[in-house]
């Protein structure tokens, strides 16, 4: 301190010339650390609307509000998160979990007003409010509150090192191409009970996927059993809404998947091997399930077609205690899914499992019988109490080309490969169409060539009017063909097989100019001036189906209705424009698989019950 | 007396990087204040030391799913060494992912109660100021 003295008071003087260490609030600002965590920022155009934020808020301070002007996209919601800052405690846990990274925290602090009610606040960012978040110039730190803000992009932003979920999916064990080409041993061996329990432990509950399925299943549900260890309770949850989970968990488009909040900045939690894994992990389903059909009601429905949406229409059907019998062409139960999936991505155990035990519960079947040949469809009309038809699309669709004859379609010959030893292909085959059913054609061939002409060159190819973008094929799809060796030439148009004698010689192709017309109506248009000449000694056509109504007699076919899109026209019951006629499946639907056939069975079987204990 | 957390049940990394308990022998406030300042420098030796000696690796260590994050049913102490003295948590779960029962046995308490009652014999009531803040208690952790 120094001696005092009378002149100590004029030592401090010195401090007039130096340099003030205090801050001259506000017209010095502070500059906040970086990473500063203060208001929030949500980016409108990223967020989906999961409420993952407010499911994880420990003070309750998020809630997610409607916003009526927002126009969702499938498997999104309109609302968007709104905070309450006297209760936010700016721990940035909302940031850390948000899926898609929309939540980010600003350096802002600052907001000073008597009225409680403005800290109540949906946040944006400056995409969507230039009043708000303005730029520098504009900006004064005098003025500043929660609706005058900076442009600040250092603060608090998620960042995937430390997200607190984890964007890697559990790898799924699959066959190596070289290994599976040879044989139609199922590619995808399936997980572990250790590894579905750690893939279940990724899932965040959002339900964004629920929304997404068109049968609405309860995936959140029965991934959590999963998680839990509790796999019969995850059958149940499956049982609910869709009654064949072993095929599903196989062959299912998986438009959950493509909505699951972790797929947007990382991989999706694998929902349909989830669900695979629960129907493969519970040996006996009646053991778990338990579900006796209801008493029964002394109603007789019939059933036309024992796929995905006659089993299911069956299922729920006698489950309500209707009597049901199921009228198939085929010897056993299954339909296009036993006609159609090839053995590597559907075994036939699979199917079995699920047929057989929805046979358990009373179901009749009725196989080898035609409906319309074998049994006349007004003797259906007349004995039984309802119909449903599920017949499906079972005429292939043909491309109009020369020396047609000569040219295999794509469900006669994946029928016939369905039972070893498969039909014969050439060395060299040609596979028009670029859907799935065609790769499902291309790799079949692969593994016949492979089985029937071993040691020799085969090669099998695929022309398809699309170019690789428009290929309606899904990417997996494509991409597992290709590691098998096929060659793919898109954007060619077919226009004759050449024949010499009685052997085909290869396929005449010439380029394609457009897919589709200005209105997306499917008119290709052509360069017939640049041709291709693709060799090969076998070609099969894979270009869609259509349905064959013809066992409706003609009377009644004439009072069907149908969509603009050609489909049968059905209400919400399910019903067609004929009375106690029900349709479904793939001759309703424009997603043509086995999930929304299984929905529109379900809501057939709801609207047959309901007329039934009605009427 | 020497009995520091860090050493009788050691956690983190305190076992692996050498340091010592500092003590004074005397007992009185102005000692217990001038421990405080030790531990602080022995602190910051330890810093210089860890920061040498530090292996190589990920910098962030992923939590479980917060959401599915289920504590198996039980109860537990465990314990630390705060700024204070030993800080416990007491935790009661029943399976689920929210706790029970929490309970923090903090230092202030026993430090501010009962030591200063001890300490306080004898005492003028000046003295009470001091010898609370030498005892570091801090009245919203008793509370606690």
């Amino acid at each position: 301190m120094g001696k005092p003295s009378i002149l100590s008071p004029f030592k401090a003087i010195r401090f007039l010339f130096k340099k003030p260490l205090t801050l001259r609030y506000p017209f010095e600002p502070k500059e906040p650390a970086p990473r500063y965590r203060g208001f929030h920022l949500n980016d409108w155009d990223k967020c989906t609307g999961c409420g993952n934020c407010a499911d994880i808020c420990p003070n309750e301070a998020i809630t997610m509000i409607e916003v009526p002007g927002i126009e969702p996209k499938p498997g999104e919601k309109n609302e968007r998160p709104q905070l309450d800052y006297g209760r936010c405690c700016f721990c940035g846990l909302c940031v850390d979990i948000c899926p898609p990274g929309s939540l980010r925290l600003s350096r802002d602090y600052f907001h000073i007003h008597f009225d409680t009610d403005t800290f109540v606040f949906v946040p944006k960012d400056d995409k969507k409010d230039e009043e708000t978040f303005l730029p520098p110039e504009d900006y004064s730190i005098l003025k500043a509150s929660l609706t005058h803000r900076r442009r600040d992009y250092e603060g608090f932003s998620s960042d995937l090192d430390y997200a607190l979920f984890d964007p890697e999916r559990v790898p799924m064990p699959e066959v190596e191409a070289e290994e599976r080409k040879g044989s139609f041993v199922e590619m995808v061996r399936g997980y572990t009970a250790q590894e579905a329990r750690a893939e279940a432990a990724r899932c965040l509950e959002c339900e964004l996927c629920e929304e997404a399925c068109p049968a609405h299943l309860k995936i959140s549900d029965y991934v959590k059993a999963i998680g839990r260890g509790d796999d019969q309770e995850a059958l149940r949850t499956i049982f609910e809404d869709n009654p064949l989970p072993a095929i599903c968990g196989r062959i299912c488009m998986k438009h959950c998947e493509e909505v699951c909040s972790l797929g947007l900045r990382g991989e999706p939690v694998a929902i349909r091997w989830l669900k695979r894994y629960a129907a493969d992990a519970v040996a006996d389903y009646g053991g778990a399930l338990a579900t006796p059909p209801g008493d029964s009601t002394g109603k007789k429905v019939a059933v036309i077609g024992a796929g995905a949406s006659g089993l299911a229409a069956a299922y729920y059907l006698r489950l309500k205690g209707h009597a049901v019998t199921v009228f198939d062409a085929m010897p056993a139960g299954g339909g296009m899914l036993r006609m159609g999936p090839p053995r590597y991505r559907l075994p036939q155990d699979a199917i079995d499992k699920d047929v057989d035990y929805i046979a358990s519960l009373g179901v009749k079947f009725r196989f080898n019988t035609t409906v319309g040949e074998d049994v006349p469809f007004e003797d259906l009309l007349k004995q039984y109490d309802a119909v449903y038809i599920g017949v499906g699309l079972q005429s292939s669709r043909t491309a109009r080309i020369d020396n047609e004859d000569k040219a295999v379609m794509a469900l006669d010959f994946l029928r016939q490969a369905r039972t070893a030893p498969g039909p014969k292909v050439g060395r060299e085959v040609i596979v028009i169409g670029g859907g799935n059913v065609a790769m499902d054609v291309a790799r079949t061939c692969v593994r016949l060539q492979q089985m029937q002409h071993a040691k020799q060159k085969t090669v099998t190819k695929t022309v398809s009017l699309e170019s690789w973008e428009e290929m309606p094929a899904t990417a997996e799809e494509i991409e597992e063909a290709k590691e098998e060796g096929i060659q793919f030439n898109p954007s060619w148009g077919p226009k004759a097989i050449v024949v010499k004698g009685k052997r085909v010689k290869g396929l005449d192709c010439r380029r394609v100019k457009a897919v589709f017309d200005e209105e997306g109506r499917f008119s290709p248009t052509f360069y017939e001036d640049q041709t291709t000449f693709l060799e090969g000694d076998m070609v099969i056509e894979a270009i869609g189906q259509g349905y064959d109504l013809s066992f409706i007699p003609d009377k009644l076919r004439d009072s069907v209705a149908f969509t603009e899109r050609r489909k049968v026209k059905v209400d919400e019951n399910g019903m067609t424009s004929i009375e106690r006629v029900f349709a479904g499946g793939d001759i309703v639907n424009l997603n043509m698989d086995a999930v929304t056939a299984i929905a529109d069975a379900r809501r057939a079987a709801e609207g047959i019950d309901a007329m039934l204990s009605g009427a | 007396m020497k009995f520091d957390i860090r050493k009788v049940e050691p956690y983190a990394a305190y076992d692996k990087v050498p340091w010592e308990v500092p003590t004074r022998q005397e007992g009185d406030a102005y000692s217990r204040i001038w421990i405080v300042r030790d531990e602080m420098i022995e602190s910051v030796h330890m810093i210089f030391k860890l920061l040498e000696a530090m292996p190589e690796g990920e910098v962030y260590n992923r939590i479980p799913n917060p959401f599915k994050w289920n504590i198996p049913a039980g109860e537990t102490y465990v314990r630390c060494e705060s700024s204070r003295g030993e800080l416990g948590l007491y935790l009661v779960s029943d399976g689920g992912d929210k706790p029970y029962r929490v309970h923090f046995r903090t230092p202030s308490y026993p430090h501010g109660l009962t030591i200063l009652e001890k300490a306080l014999e004898g005492a003028s009531i000046a003295d009470v100021g001091n010898t609370m803040i030498s005892l570091y208690v801090v009245a919203p952790e008793i509370d606690r």
